[in-house]
């Protein structure tokens, strides 16, 4: 019992991590696609008092799997040692670019540089965790270095997921931005944006699963055969397409609902067809249940996230609501 | 390189590079809530001011801590894939709790920065405080986790692998209450010198400046009040590995051969293969005396401890000898300064007590790092202490070297960004 809720904990933290995480690093696409000193604004504007925030529901993600289910942990940061570490530096220098930018006190050419840092960063990272996540489903079979360290995810469905990830970043900025900003020519430019990411959704999701076909990953089967995935997809489906005519920025919060209800969808798919696997399928997958900790270990894991949930949500409406309030930060004024 | 050497060096490497801007974001709050406090009671601009000169600073160390702490937590397992096997589970708590202090802080920072003219002044003054805790607290919770490293409890160990795990009792374990006291005062020592001396040389362009006189104030107390503390913490401290690593005190102290009476060496190179200690200053007794509280107590020297279970010795030796050299000039640098602070004496300001401060900046950091490499590399062969080596632990993935290069270039080059940066702020408040 407590590992299926402390696994509950551990798919919350990593929706939430999808969906403002996402948003923040598509908002970085998007500036690489639209390239006008009023996107900054909008994004900082936009990002600046909650992506500090956003980091805590990896590490949150890191620290479950490493106490309740640390063999698990162990085989992914063994095999994607690779992947891992440049997921790692997109987000170091991410993170570094964003603050360098707003924060120097001077407007120079260094700003084109941090601009540039933070703009292909927001790629590799997403792009990268993708390839990760689609590791995930893969056997592994060799001694050698390409086998053990390279094959997982070196190989074409990673990379889809990949590129399906990225595009599910940049369309959730895009709803999000879309409703962030007054000005008529940058909300036209957001929902272009927004039809081009819901078209690379389909697209690339497309691509993973004929990926999934030509390498002999059972992925099609496994959404046929269980309900959950089964119910997701056709949930995705009626989401992307309630989203596809509600790209208006009056209809803001329809917008925005029906874009994380889609990626929501998306997340409970993969959830609902790899269950109880973590990492690789078939008899010597690693589980949720062989690799866990003792139960004493998960029942204080569980209580603790409990509690931390009860103590962390209302100060993070409440800076939601002070923020959302209208405020300008205290850098701009004079 | 061995793969070995190259994880240590990897993770040192991280582990060096985000505790200087974790120490920073520890402490600053707490030099803003001072800055922040006295505006709102004064109202004096310059106070203000200085306020929004340090925020900017915070922002930046913040978040290239908050970066750097992300890649700690992964290099965690991406390095020590065979360790965090067996001590996840065990030390997941103090790191969960971490997780949850750190993201009321970001919280905090958020509303700290947007909430200026939103919530009402004393309450909005309040999340500096809410913001230094909260820092502290996860500086506390982490250094409770490396303390279990030295001090391990909370668990049986049956071939191999932990039972009987008890997470609580693991994460208040013997050396927590010393380390995590030390450290504190280190975080507020080192960031307290840094930013008086940066003040202080500002001061020494434009003497009449209020901001930097103000400033230098507020940092001279915090710094001056740690640095005299930080001695007896460091005795506490001692005393602990004292009773709990001997092999570590031993390689602090260069003590080859275990007597009664033994010597503190001051400075020194030990020379492991032949068990001599050239060019040290001895003082006969000492060591007994403040490791064990009696003249002539028997002290674990090298000799009772396996050869392959030393730790380095040069390297341990000589860190430590950093360590309490730079602890001891800020102390006598402290004592006047809180002195002439407490008389709220213009002497303060002399270019030569300035140029005194301007020179101590970089000391607490130095000792700071010393520190962290007297308790780790002190605590080697062992990832776990008297349970789990090193070299049991490290991933079998080779090419660990290419890995070292890379985030040393990403360090460096954060590091030069940084201080580019920062010049960039020191000298537009000016």
């Amino acid at each position: 019992m407590w590992i299926e809720g402390v696994a509950c904990f551990l798919g919350l933290s990593l929706v939430l991590y999808v969906l403002l995480a996402g948003a923040d690093f598509g908002a970085g696409m998007v500036e690489l696609g639209l390239r006008r000193k009023q996107h900054q604004n909008v994004v900082y504007h936009a990002l600046g008092p909650v992506w500090e925030a956003n980091h805590i529901w990896l590490i949150l993600v890191v620290v479950i799997l490493f106490s309740a289910f640390p063999r698990a942990y162990a085989e992914i940061c063994t095999r994607f040692h690779i992947p891992l570490t440049l997921v790692l530096l997109g987000i170091v220098f991410r993170g570094c670019a964003f603050t360098f930018r707003h924060y120097d006190v001077r407007e120079d050419r260094t700003h084109t540089i941090y601009t540039l840092v933070f703009e292909w960063m927001s790629i590799l990272t997403p792009f990268f965790l993708g390839v990760v996540a689609g590791g995930l489903f893969l056997e592994r079979a060799g001694d050698d270095f390409w086998s053990l360290y390279l094959a997982p995810w070196l190989n074409p469905f990673a990379f889809a997921l990949g590129a399906f990830t990225c595009a599910n970043c940049l369309l959730l900025a895009s709803v999000f931005l879309l409703g962030e900003t007054r000005e008529p020519e940058l909300q036209e430019e957001y929902r272009r944006v927004a039809r081009r990411g819901l078209a690379a959704v389909v697209l690339s999701g497309g691509a993973v699963f004929l990926a999934a076909g030509w390498q002999g990953v059972p992925l099609i089967e496994s959404f046929l055969s269980r309900p959950l995935p089964l119910a997701a997809w056709a949930g995705a489906t009626a989401g992307a397409g309630f989203l596809s005519f509600n790209l208006q920025p009056e209809r803001v919060w329809r917008g925005r609902l029906a874009v994380g209800f889609t990626v929501l969808c998306i997340l409970l798919g993969w959830f609902g067809s790899q269950y109880p696997n973590l990492v690789s399928s078939g008899p010597d997958a690693l589980t949720l249940y062989n690799t866990a900790a003792d139960e004493e270990t998960l029942r204080i894991l569980f209580l603790c996230l409990l509690g931390g949930c009860l103590l962390i949500f209302p100060p993070l409406l409440y800076l939601i609501r002070i923020f959302k309030a209208g405020a300008t930060p205290i850098s701009e004024k004079a | 390189m061995s793969d070995l050497f190259a994880a240590r060096t990897q993770m040192a490497l991280s582990l060096g590079f985000h505790i200087v801007f974790a120490v920073i974001g520890m402490a600053m709050p707490f030099l803003l809530a001072a800055a922040h406090w006295l505006w709102l009671r004064r109202g004096d601009p310059h106070y203000y001011q200085l306020t929004r000169a340090w925020l900017r600073g915070v922002a930046i160390f913040f978040a290239t801590g908050a970066v750097s702490g992300t890649v700690l937590s992964f290099e965690l397992g991406l390095l020590w894939p065979r360790f965090m096997e067996h001590a996840g589970p065990i030390i997941g708590m103090p790191f969960s709790l971490e997780g949850a202090a750190f993201f009321l802080e970001a919280i905090a920072i958020g509303l700290y920065l947007y909430g200026w003219n939103r919530i009402p002044p004393w309450l909005h003054w309040s999340l500096t405080l809410v913001i230094g805790f909260s820092g502290v607290l996860s500086g506390i919770f982490v250094v409770c986790a490396n303390a279990w490293m030295n001090s391990p409890s909370g668990f049986d160990w049956n071939s191999g692998s932990p039972t009987n795990i008890e997470p609580v009792r693991a994460m208040l374990n013997p050396a927590a209450f010393s380390q995590c006291l030390h450290m504190t005062l280190a975080a507020f020592e080192s960031t307290a010198f840094g930013v008086a001396g940066v003040h202080a040389m500002s001061l020494l362009r434009k003497p009449d400046s209020r901001l930097h006189r103000s400033a230098l104030k507020i940092a001279l107390a915090f710094a001056a009040c740690t640095a005299l503390l930080q001695p007896l913490s460091g005795d506490y401290s001692a005393k602990s590995v004292a009773q709990r690593q001997p092999a570590k005190l031993a390689a602090m102290e260069s003590l080859f051969h275990s007597q009664s009476g033994a010597p503190l060496l001051i400075g020194g190179w030990p020379n492991p293969d032949t068990g001599e200690v050239h060019y040290a200053i001895e003082i006969p007794g000492l060591l007994s005396f403040l490791a064990h509280g009696q003249w002539d107590a028997p002290v674990t020297g090298l000799d009772q401890i396996p050869r392959d279970e030393w730790p380095p010795v040069a390297v341990v030796h000589t860190a430590f000898q950093v360590m309490v050299g730079c602890g001891t000039v800020l102390a006598i640098v402290a004592a006047p300064a809180l002195w002439l602070l407490g008389r709220a004496s213009e002497a303060l300001f002399r270019p030569a007590l300035l140029t005194a401060f301007v020179l101590c900046a970089p000391l607490g950091f130095l000792a700071l790092e010393a520190g962290w490499v007297v308790t780790e590399v002190g605590r080697q062969p062992w990832i776990l202490y008297g349970f789990l080596r090193t070299s049991e632990a490290v991933t079998p993935m080779p090419g660990l070297t290419f890995t070292l290069g890379l985030y040393s270039g990403v360090y460096l080059l954060l590091t030069v960004v940084v201080v580019f940066l920062m010049t960039r702020q020191v000298r537009s408040v000016d």
